[in-house]
């Protein structure tokens, strides 16, 4: 559907010529103005065409110029009319599986048919599609199946490629003159070229000035690519804070958005909150701003409207209602869930007879605390939004015959994630106030009681992508990370991948299936020194559950027995020769062998990084991601599920990380960039949530140490490290992790450049298990350094030990660097517009690195990108910055500063 | 109503006075209209009541039984609360203690029962008590009422001396209280007012022998899932345990005052009575803790999760600057001064239980040696278990535990605590290190000597197999073993007729050097420890020497089984003797050559280094020693200590009647 609107546009606005794009923004602006005068009167006019029926309504040109002015001078007018339209018309929408809003289609056919109008005489076809697609809204009924609609979709879009060569050949390229200025920015707003990038960058420019233009952006975005809009979702939330004219016209985009996705929402909801917590929107009342009450709807979940479906099996629920009590049991266990056979005893198994008392009390009971339950983590039902459909008998009877179960209740949807993000950040919170060595230990507690409230409704928003739900979180995984005063922490979290968000029901709670393990026989002889009541009952288990082989249960916890080594130690021998009597023989072993062996095994530690008291993150990030991932899933009680995943996340509060997310956006755009201009270079960003102004969520990089870390602990020099994990200089394997250390190399000394990061000290630069170089911690870009020391002098941070294990100055890696630094510089040159619309935007909000001055940031970035410069100066220039950088003595110097106040090598 | 006797007191009486004396006395009460409504909403006088119950002898409470029935029986029918007020309630509840404790007060035996009801409708009679109480654990949010249901609850438990005997626990059986009890559990506010009242019911409560072992609801908690139940529990049990563990040290810490260099003088001078230390004992929540470690499945969960605040609402812990050593061995622990001790560490259950018990070890009245058995008994349950053992063994677990040090001739009474987090297998080595130094005497613990091997066999064990290095100073545990040894050989005499079997003991003791000597590359952590652990055994040679020489001596002696035991004490010490032939002479020769009587510490490691390779040790199997340790009066054990239990709870029961008061604050608003 949206895509056939989509390539219709396109192919109507294919005939411009290209260059057309190319115009001067202030040029634009102007005619614009002048073309919002021009059409005051057309006004009346659009209520018509809305009705006129596009196959008879074939009239002229200039007619149509008018239509399509007024229709873009007015879509209040428009959205006006879809709202009276049935009620159930967007349940209906939703029903089809597209995601476009009904008053952009209304509006956009519109727009469409007015300028095929032309056309439709020549392709009747095509203009037909369009009474279809608006009779299909309006019945309200959905006669059309998916199905049937793509096929006219198809049909379209088949056609549409013939179409555009011939409308090239018939129809002159200018329009009328009366209008040629006009169309201009018109029909460029309609380019195919024209994307979020452009659209927010127009946004931005017309603010305050052209209603008109902001209106007609606000509706052209609705005909975007989605994720693309999505991207600019910190800007777009920035915009309707900054400009309260945009937010009328953005608003109504993003509700729409919002309904669909639950996680847009609740990202909004936190974007605005985070860029309105602070001062700058002081002496505005925030309350009243539209944004805000936007804010207050997400959170008052107006817009996640529930997908309500009619149900078949409602007018059978009479029917049915005699099977709800023979089958207590059937509801109590929410199905899809797995039930672990013998070793695994619910707590309803046992209380199995009283089931029937508790089943009988009437359902009014249990819902009154469950509404009142949400937040509270002592309840265990803290993420339970009282949603008890799942259990419901009709979604039973949905489930055993296959169809999908469908929430009907009014429980809330968003309530329990927001509380679930809450809960998070709340624990970072207490963790700062309580002694840094007792840290671990409290975060596994307050991880402890999450854990009884899980599985639930809730998920991670970092990874909106694949829907899950969270199952568990294992406390022991966890760890507090390095930090002065603050108290990041990083934990594992268990999920299971599901279908849909709200659709998948929960799976039940499977407890850890550690038990009861009695080692040595002694007290199972003896029975239980309580009553014979007890022991006889407790014989009973012995038997089936607490029977297990040691080697089974240490199967579980392989966490001391990763460097096991069978090499005939004095354990192994003596385990075997335990088994026979000693009596007969004699074995003797020497006590040089035992100290031998002793301080082998103390000194051969291997590549894994000892536990350290101070520092116990490092060794939580070292354990490669597999084994990790391998080792939490045999010990989870969840992992014998085929959808079992687990994720991690870094839980922040007290940073800000705003500013990160917009050097996420910057890392994304560049590696975008240079993935469509197939170079090589390589970029991690990672994922970031801004859940408030100083809290939220960042994605950790599995599998990567920071350079500090594999100092402190390997003492080697990074070649050295190189060469150890890697293996010789002429391997094959040192090769390639040399060929990603340059890649990733060059293109973080090209992200330090344009954006001036600083605060480069070792432990914000990671090496990963393939040698990738990661940069972290965008706290001081754009201008600012910690405490303006402004010690860092230098471009980038290109220190002697990274230079070596490129081989040295002038070898051939380091030249091959140096070209792909200025193949990475040409290429972000080349998309300066879209790296620059992204802080523009931006540069009025209380960014830290916008304190200076928004507009002086924004500049230097542009004079960085070096727009007029030619190729060989750019060469040049790289070539100054990279001698300049190895021969910054600043670098040293902060380095040196950092390790001796901060303790970091 | 009855006729006001001014001229008895000259004072006027209060109506609820005149009532309770006619409720006794006065067979028919029918004339005074509504006498039992007015009754329980009067504000009730328990004192007088209680007084005036004991004017009444046994022999003449026969005559008054029909009288006593009747108020139970009216009282009972007030305890609905739906048709009832909460002032009913209470009242009606706070009569019904008084009659019951009065009843337990006197030596009835077992009739007790028959006092307080009818046996003819002993049936209904104890259904709608049980019910009523259900009810209002369920459903009432008032805290006074609920206070005094679940001490009328405790009071009926403990009413008999024996549990099996006492009808009301029967009756208990059968009533899902136990389901009630999870819920005030699972609530926070409500688990805070009779937490320590349910836990201890928990304890008890399963103790009841049913026909049928199933029947018993209470072993539902031998399944009960990590949950907020099971976290409510450990976090009643974690802060009776602190509550003791704190009073206590700050005692400690008083003392610790007063033992200024003056002070000293002054003291010894003037023979001023030592100040004692006191320590409240939690024998229910011993019993609680052993009785859900016995049977629970789960419940050694409890220990592992650590207090938090969410669940446990407590201040926050201040942060504290702490200066950062790099010693990658755990250092020696370093007594507390008055100043530290304000500091609020992270604990759970596991550790307020190891502060608990290092108190408790060190106490040596009888009733402290009951506990401290009690004590080592869980901590052996503990050890045994595969999961918990993990726990301790966690380097990501770690806390700082505080133990309790009792003065000696060295040194005056100390809180030691270790000078940074560490796992809590080295607090449990060092609570049993410090147990084994301080309990050398006469009158020897064998028992709790025998438990206290036991836990360090098992945590080796556990090391040994998973090849856990932990970073102890493991000097403390050789020197606290070998001085033990040579305690047993100096005072052999008395103790082989202590001990039921002296040389098994000492072959324990000997077979945990054993497993150093011989299993130490597994298990040491420093480079330099094995050196540490021969320099240990050459240091003591004479020990050593003198405890073969014993063993050697007995092993000829005509008792056959005492004669194979010592034998086996003589393999046992082989490799110790190997160890002091082996290095001793090179010492000597060492000294001679150059010339020196006594010997730095370094210079003797030196010739221990040099010389490993000749030295020749056997492997000895020491499982056995262990496992025929197993300890078969637990059982009798436990009944005994549930008995004293028992006692403790009616002790603490009587004469509270009076603390009872009637608030109409609603719990809700207690906890906003």
């Amino acid at each position: 559907m949206e895509e056939s609107d989509c390539k219709r546009f396109k192919s109507s606005s294919e005939f411009f010529p290209s260059e057309s794009v190319e115009h001067d923004v202030s040029d634009l602006c102007g005619s614009v103005a002048s073309f919002a005068v021009s059409d005051t009167s057309s006004s009346p006019s659009i209520s018509e065409t809305t009705h006129v029926n596009p196959a008879d309504g074939s009239s002229g040109a200039a007619t149509s110029i008018i239509n399509v002015t007024s229709a873009f001078k007015h879509p209040s007018i428009l959205r006006s009319l879809s709202d009276k339209l049935p009620h159930n018309y967007r349940r209906t929408h939703r029903r089809t599986g597209s995601s476009q809003s009904t008053s952009s289609l209304n509006w956009l056919s519109q727009v469409d048919e007015s300028h095929e109008l032309t056309e439709s005489d020549v392709h009747p076809d095509k203009t037909l599609s369009a009474p279809n697609v608006l009779g299909l809204y309006l019945t309200g009924e959905s006669p059309y199946s998916a199905s049937s609609l793509n096929d006219t979709v198809d049909g379209n879009a088949s056609h549409s490629p013939v179409d555009n060569e011939v409308t090239a050949g018939l129809q002159p390229t200018t329009p009328p003159p009366s209008q040629e200025h006009t169309n201009w920015l018109l029909r460029f707003f309609q380019s195919e070229l024209f994307d979020a990038s452009l659209a927010l960058h127009y946004l931005y420019r017309s603010k305050s000035k052209d209603t008109g233009v902001q209106q007609y952006l606000g509706n052209r975005l609705f005909t975007l690519d989605p994720v693309d809009v999505e991207f600019y979702l910190p800007q777009l939330i920035n915009l309707c804070i900054d400009t309260r004219d945009l937010s009328d016209y953005l608003l109504p985009y993003l509700k729409y958005r919002c309904e669909f996705s639950p996680d847009l929402a609740l990202r909004s909801a936190w974007l605005t909150d985070a860029y309105t917590q602070d001062g700058w929107m002081r002496g505005r009342k925030i309350r009243k701003t539209p944004i805000a009450k936007f804010r207050e709807a997400i959170l008052a979940e107006t817009y996640s409207c529930r997908p309500v479906r009619p149900l078949p099996a409602l007018s059978a629920l009479p029917t049915l209602k005699p099977l709800r009590e023979p089958e207590p049991m059937a509801t109590m266990t929410p199905p899809g869930s797995v039930k672990k056979t013998g070793h695994h005893r619910s707590r309803s198994d046992i209380t199995g007879g009283s089931t029937t008392t508790s089943s009988a009390a009437p359902p009014a009971v249990a819902q009154h605390p469950v509404k009142s339950t949400i937040g509270d983590l002592a309840s265990a039902k803290a993420f339970h939004s009282g949603c008890t459909c799942f259990e419901s008998t009709v979604n039973v009877m949905h489930e055993l015959k296959g169809e999908p179960v469908v929430c009907t209740c009014q429980a809330p949807r968003l309530a329990p994630e927001i509380e679930f993000v809450k809960a998070l950040v709340k624990i970072g919170r207490n963790l700062t106030r309580s002694p840094k060595d007792g840290r671990t230990v409290r975060l596994a507690a307050d991880l402890g009681v999450i854990n009884i409230n899980l599985p639930a409704r809730v998920w991670l928003p970092l990874y909106c992508d694949t829907p899950h739900h969270v199952v568990r979180i294992p406390p022991t995984a966890a760890a507090v990370l390095n930090s002065k005063d603050k108290a990041p922490y990083l934990i594992f979290v268990e999920v299971l991948l599901v279908e849909d968000l709200f659709c998948t029901p929960v799976n039940s709670k499977i407890q850890d299936n550690v038990m009861r393990h009695t080692k040595s026989e002694e007290n199972i002889m003896d029975q239980s020194p309580c009553d014979e009541g007890i022991s006889s009952s407790k014989s009973d288990e012995d038997g089936e559950c607490w029977s297990q082989e040691d080697d089974e249960i240490l199967n579980q916890f392989p966490v001391h027995d990763v460097n096991r080594l069978h090499n005939g130690e004095t354990t192994s021998v003596w385990s075997q020769e335990s088994m026979q009597s000693l009596e007969s023989r004699e074995i003797t072993i020497s006590a040089g062998d035992v100290v031998r062996r002793l301080n082998e095994s103390l000194n051969a530690n291997g590549t894994s990084f000892k536990p350290d008291h101070e520092d116990p993150s490092a060794a939580a990030m070292k354990e490669p991601w597999e084994m990790k991932q391998a080792r939490i899933r045999r010990s989870s009680p969840y992992g014998h599920l085929p959808n079992w995943r687990l994720l991690a996340v870094i839980v922040k509060c007290g940073d800000d990380l705003r500013q990160e997310q917009l050097a996420h956006q910057m890392l994304q755009l560049l590696q975008k960039i240079w993935e469509t201009e197939k170079l090589k270079l390589w970029l991690k960003p990672c994922n970031i949530l801004v859940t408030g102004k100083d809290q939220g969520m960042i994605e950790p990089i599995i599998n990567a140490v920071s350079l500090h870390q594999i100092k402190k602990q390997s003492q080697l020099p990074l070649l050295q490290y190189f060469i150890r994990e890697y293996g010789g200089q002429t391997t094959e394997e040192f090769f390639k992790a040399q060929l990603n250390f340059v890649h990733s190399l060059a293109a973080y000394c090209l992200v330090s450049y344009l954006l001036q990061v600083k605060d480069r000290h070792n432990g914000n630069i990671l090496l990963d298990s393939y040698g990738h170089l990661i940069h972290i911690d965008f706290g001081f870009i754009l201008s600012q350094s910690p405490k303006s020391l402004g010690f860092e002098n230098s471009q980038f941070k290109l220190t002697s030990d990274f230079v070596d294990v490129l081989g040295g100055v002038g070898s051939d890696m380091f030249e091959y660097y140096k070209l792909e630094m200025l193949k990475g510089l040409i290429a972000a040159r080349k998309h300066c517009d879209k790296i620059l619309s992204i802080f523009e935007v931006m540069q009025n909000a209380d960014l830290p690195c916008f304190k200076n001055g928004g507009s002086n940031v924004v500049n230097g970035l542009k004079q960085r990108l070096h727009v007029y410069a030619t190729e060989e100066s750019l060469q040049q220039m790289v070539d100054t910055m990279v001698s300049s950088s190895i021969a910054s003595i600043t670098t040293k110097l902060y380095d040196d500063f950092q390790y001796y106040s901060n303790g970091i090598m | 109503m009855a006729q006001p006797n001014r001229a008895k007191k000259g004072s006027l009486r209060e109506k609820v006075v005149h009532m309770y004396d006619a409720l006794l006395d006065e067979d028919d009460l029918d004339r005074y209209p509504h006498f039992w409504d007015e009754l329980f909403v009067l504000k009730p006088k328990p004192g007088y009541l209680a007084s005036k119950l004991l004017t009444i002898d046994d022999a003449r409470l026969v005559q008054k039984t029909v009288a006593v029935h009747r108020v139970a029986g009216q009282a009972v029918r007030r305890l609905d609360t739906q048709t009832n007020s909460e002032l009913a309630v209470f009242n009606s509840l706070l009569t019904l203690f008084m009659l019951l404790e009065d009843l337990t007060r006197r030596k009835l035996g077992n009739n007790l029962e028959k006092f307080l009801f009818d046996s003819s409708n002993q049936e209904a009679f104890l259904k709608d008590l049980l019910e009523s109480l259900r009810q209002i654990l369920d459903h009432c949010s008032n805290s006074s009422v609920l206070r005094l249901t679940l001490r009328f609850l405790l009071l009926l438990v403990a009413a008999k001396e024996r549990i099996e005997q006492n009808l009301f626990v029967s009756g208990m059986m059968d009533r899902s209280l136990f389901e009630a009890f999870m819920k005030v559990l699972a609530d926070p506010p409500r688990r805070k007012i009779v937490g320590y009242e349910i836990v201890t019911l928990l304890g008890v409560l399963p103790h009841y022998p049913t026909l049928e072992p199933e029947s018993n609801p209470y072993l539902q908690l031998s399944v009960m899932e990590p949950s907020i139940e099971l976290m409510g529990i450990a976090g009643v049990m974690g802060e009776s345990f602190q509550s003791s563990t704190r009073e206590f040290f700050q005692q400690v810490l008083a003392v610790q005052k007063d033992n200024g260099w003056m002070t000293w003088i002054t003291k010894t001078v003037t023979r001023t009575p030592r100040t004692t230390l006191n320590v409240h004992l939690q024998d229910a929540m011993l019993l609680s803790l052993c009785t859900g470690l016995k049977i629970g499945r789960n419940f050694v969960h409890a220990f592992t999760h650590a207090q938090s605040e969410i669940l446990v609402a407590g201040p926050p812990p201040t942060p504290t600057v702490e200066a950062l050593d790099n010693v990658s061995v755990t250092s020696e622990p370093a007594v507390v001064t008055p100043k530290e001790a304000a500091v609020e560490e992270p604990s759970n259950l596991f550790v307020e239980f190891l502060q608990y018990t290092s108190i408790v070890l060190q106490l040596r009245d009888e009733k402290s040696v009951e506990h401290a058995r009690m004590s080592l008994l869980i901590l052996g349950t503990i050890t045994e278990d595969h999961y918990t053992t993990q726990f301790m063994h966690d380097f990501s677990i770690n806390y700082r535990v505080q133990f309790y040090r009792a003065a000696s001739r060295y040194h005056p009474c100390q809180i030691l605590q270790s000078s940074k987090p560490e796992p809590l297998a080295c607090a449990v080595l060092n609570l049993i290190s410090e147990f084994i130094t301080s309990h050398m005497m006469l009158n020897f613990p064998h028992d709790l000597y025998f438990r206290c091997l036991l836990v360090v066999y098992r945590l080796m064990d556990y090391q040994k197999r998973t090849r856990f290095r932990l970073p102890y100073q493991w000097r403390t545990l050789w020197s606290a073993l070998l001085s033990l040894l040579k305690f047993l050989q100096a005072n052999e005499g008395s103790l082989i007729d202590q001990i039921p079997n002296f040389f098994l003991f000492c072959t324990q003791v000997v077979n945990i050097l054993n497993i150093f000597l011989i299993g130490g590359d597994a298990i040491l952590s420093q480079v330099g420890s094995y050196d540490d652990l021969c320099y240990e055994i050459v240091r003591n040679s004479t020990i050593v020497n003198n405890a073969f020489t014993m063993g050697l001596r007995f092993s000829t002696v005509q008792s056959a089984s005492i004669q194979a035991s010592s034998k086996k004490f003589l393999t046992a010490m082989t490799n110790l003797r190997a160890v002091v032939a082996h290095f001793a002479p090179k010492v000597d020769a060492f000294s001679l050559e150059f010339g020196k009587t006594t010997l730095e510490r370094e210079e003797i490691l030196r010739v221990i280094q040099k010389h490993y390779d000749t030295l020749n040790l056997k492997l000895v199997d020491m499982n056995e020693c262990f496992e025929k340790n197993a300890n078969g009066r637990d059982k009798e054990f436990m009944s005994s200590f549930l008995v004293n239990v028992l006692k403790e709870i009616r002790t603490s029961c009587f004469s509270t009647s009076e603390t009872f008061l009637f608030d109409p604050m609603d719990i809700s608003k207690l906890s906003s």
